[in-house]
């Protein structure tokens, strides 16, 4: 059964690249423009998808992706080395998922709110730092030295444009699959959001585990948001994240919480935003279809495909539902 | 029907939240080397310190009253519709097109342009939020995911629009205006207060009253605290689903379209759309702060709004950045969101 899905999804693929082929556009900068998207979404998403296994929702995945953006570049400079950057930026999105934890834990948070709150001062305080760090509004583009490298690998007359970033989310997915699936630690995670009360009887910490996991979704976006404006985008603004943290939720919600699933379908929206950013530079179509029209692609696409993919999934029972020790 | 009672201990709640935020943005401030008496003895004398102030945050206030009710009939009902910014951006084009190109094509019609804008607003909000609402109602889509897709749709689609088709051929920097007589007038010593103040306190009102009086209130009530309970006194869930979502979209909608018909001097919106920007996640904030109650929304909108207004001061003199005033609002609805926590503290400060 997932093995036609996954032959019938890998055909219209195919026949989508050869129209692309056929209409001029290299099918091999649509293909890696669409990994370098994928990246961040997929960080996103695989921790979102952990850690509302666990029970926790957190829908401040943007305002994470943007901090982690920010401050990236930040730790990026201090260092004068992007790998820093993006341990940085995953360090602070680590702290952020550790305070939504225990808010959601310990303070009985609604988390829907909490979280609601932590995009809403991500969007301030980007701006903020900015201007306290760097002088200078909404923008920050770091010199060359300090950004991570992308490798340009030789692809006929070509380049094939990659980052290890995004081979090292693709394991990271399949791993945390395994973790989920085939180990204790995995049992006490869906445990944990399906039924809180028999592992506490078991014995096992609920608010450790879901505390775990919500400090590890932190740590992810934070990683995909300076994977953003070190690697891919090399330099940040405060729009940065566009609201692609709801489409990492989109993606989460469409998987049914599966991180390979996820990864494919953050796969599918970064291909729609490669194929926004190649419409709007194209001949031909570039005076067609005004700039604008063509950058509310990615976010019909995530809308549909949630539609379409919704009705067949079930979530924990107890997701976003405070618990309360015995 | 529910008795008119004040919550004293919501109110001591809401207070302590609103330290909380002031008492983490000032480590933030004091971070960057920033002083933040400085900082905040402008933000509130900014906001609230003369009359003059005082009026300009009403004005400010008037679109962020009506989002903030949106957002929080919404929430009433258990519904978390972040898409009031969207449906806000889409009232503002609904009252430029029906109170600025169509008195202006039909200049018979040109006394009933404010009528027109106002309406115009309306099915604009409704129709951004009714996406939304039928797809909650009939596929079970979460609404945050498909309310922030529709807000970056409606954001590129109206900076289109005002870049393009409605941009002002003679200041193309905004879009055409709203003909004079859709047009709030000013009130006197104010530079951004209108009469529109009076149908945003109108608006709160009625929802008060609707949620409060009426039958539907009672049943959007009961769905917010338990869906199944609601399903069990025989509410239709999807007609509640849907009938928030278009009244949240109207208000939402009626926000944007007092952004352009009540707010001097350009009665347009900014290409940047820097003028109508964030009125509704900064609702958002309005709403929980006022804890969904129409009535204490009118509060914590002119709080918001004068934290607006007063940010403009507290950039120039004490050279923090006016955006940090968003990180505040973010910090204080973080607070919010842990009841118990904030009940624990009131509590050991009462002994």
């Amino acid at each position: 059964m997932l093995n036609r899905s996954l032959i019938a999804a890998l055909a219209a693929f195919a026949a989508i690249l050869l129209l692309f082929e056929y209409m001029g556009i290299s099918s091999v900068k649509l293909v890696d423009t669409a990994l370098l998207a994928m990246t961040p979404l997929a960080l996103a998403a695989i921790g979102e998808v952990i850690n509302e296994k666990a029970g926790v929702v957190n829908i401040g995945l943007d305002g994470i992706l943007l901090i982690g953006a920010t401050l990236g570049v930040y730790g990026a400079e201090l260092a004068g080395n992007g790998y820093f950057g993006l341990l940085f930026g995953a360090l602070i999105g680590a702290v952020i998922g550790l305070i939504h934890g225990v808010l959601s834990t310990y303070g009985r948070a609604d988390q829907v709110v909490a979280s609601m709150g932590i995009n809403i001062f991500a969007y301030g305080f980007v701006p903020y730092f900015l201007m306290a760090v760097w002088h200078f509004p909404g923008i920050r583009v770091p010199p060359r030295e300090v950004l991570a490298p992308l490798w340009n690998i030789p692809l006929g007359s070509s380049y094939f444009v990659f980052s290890e970033i995004t081979f090292a989310s693709i394991i990271l997915a399949l791993l945390l699959n395994l973790l989920l699936r085939k180990t204790p630690l995995g049992l006490w995670i869906r445990a944990a959001g399906e039924s809180p009360e028999a592992i506490d009887v078991a014995g096992i910490d609920v608010y450790k585990v879901r505390i775990t996991t919500a400090t590890l979704g932190g740590l992810l976006a934070g990683l995909g948001g300076a994977f953003m404006s070190l690697v891919w985008f090399k330099g940040v603004v405060k729009e940065i994240s566009a609201g692609r943290g709801f489409i990492a939720l989109a993606c989460v919600v469409a998987s049914g919480l599966d991180p390979v699933l996820a990864t494919g379908f953050a796969f599918l929206f970064g291909f729609s935003e490669a194929v926004a950013y190649t419409f709007a530079v194209t001949p031909g179509i570039k005076e067609t279809i005004p700039y604008y029209f063509v950058f509310t692609i990615p976010y019909i696409v995530t809308l549909v495909v949630v539609t379409v993919m919704i009705g067949k999934r079930r979530f924990p029972r107890a997701l976003g539902i405070p618990y309360r020790k015995e | 029907m529910q008795k008119i009672s004040f919550d004293v201990r919501g109110i001591i709640e809401t207070m302590i939240a609103l330290l909380a935020g002031i008492a983490a943005s000032s480590i933030l401030i004091l971070m960057y080397g920033y002083d933040p008496l400085a900082a905040f003895y402008w933000l509130f004398y900014g906001g609230f310190g003369s009359l003059e102030s005082l009026l300009d945050t009403l004005g400010y206030a008037t679109p962020l009253i009506l989002t903030g009710v949106a957002f929080g009939l919404c929430f009433k009902g258990g519904i978390f519709n972040v898409g009031v910014e969207g449906q806000a951006y889409m009232g503002a084009i609904g009252a430029i097109v029906f109170g600025g190109l169509l008195p202006r094509l039909f200049p018979p019609l040109a006394p009933l342009s404010l009528v027109l804008a106002l309406t115009g607003s309306l099915i604009f909000g409704i129709a951004w939020a009714l996406p939304p609402a039928l797809l909650k109602a009939y596929r079970g889509v979460h609404e945050v995911i498909s309310t922030i897709m529709l807000n970056w749709i409606a954001y590129n689609f109206v900076m289109f629009l005002v870049r393009g088709p409605l941009v002002n051929p003679s200041r193309p920097e905004m879009s055409i205006s709203v003909v004079e007589s859709a047009r709030f007038s000013v009130v006197p010593g104010s530079a951004v207060l209108t009469s529109a103040i009076l149908v945003s306190l109108a608006a709160a009102v009625l929802t008060y009253l609707l949620l409060t009086l009426t039958r539907l209130g009672f049943e959007i009530r009961v769905t917010g605290s338990s869906i199944d309970a609601a399903r069990y006194s025989g509410v239709n869930y999807r007609y509640i689903v849907i009938v928030s979502f278009v009244l949240s979209g109207a208000l939402s909608g009626l926000a944007g379209g007092l952004v352009i018909t009540g707010r001097p001097p350009v009665w347009a919106l900014y290409g940047t759309l820097g003028n109508i920007m964030n009125i509704g996640f900064d609702g958002i904030g309005v709403a929980l702060i006022g804890r969904s109650n129409p009535l204490a929304i009118i509060l914590s909108g002119v709080f918001i709004g004068g934290l607006w207004n007063g940010s403009r001061l507290m950039e120039p003199y004490s050279g923090v950045c006016s955006e940090l005033s968003r990180a505040i609002i973010g910090l204080i609805v973080i607070a919010l969101s842990v009841p118990e926590l904030l009940r624990r503290i009131s509590r050991a400060m009462r002994r």
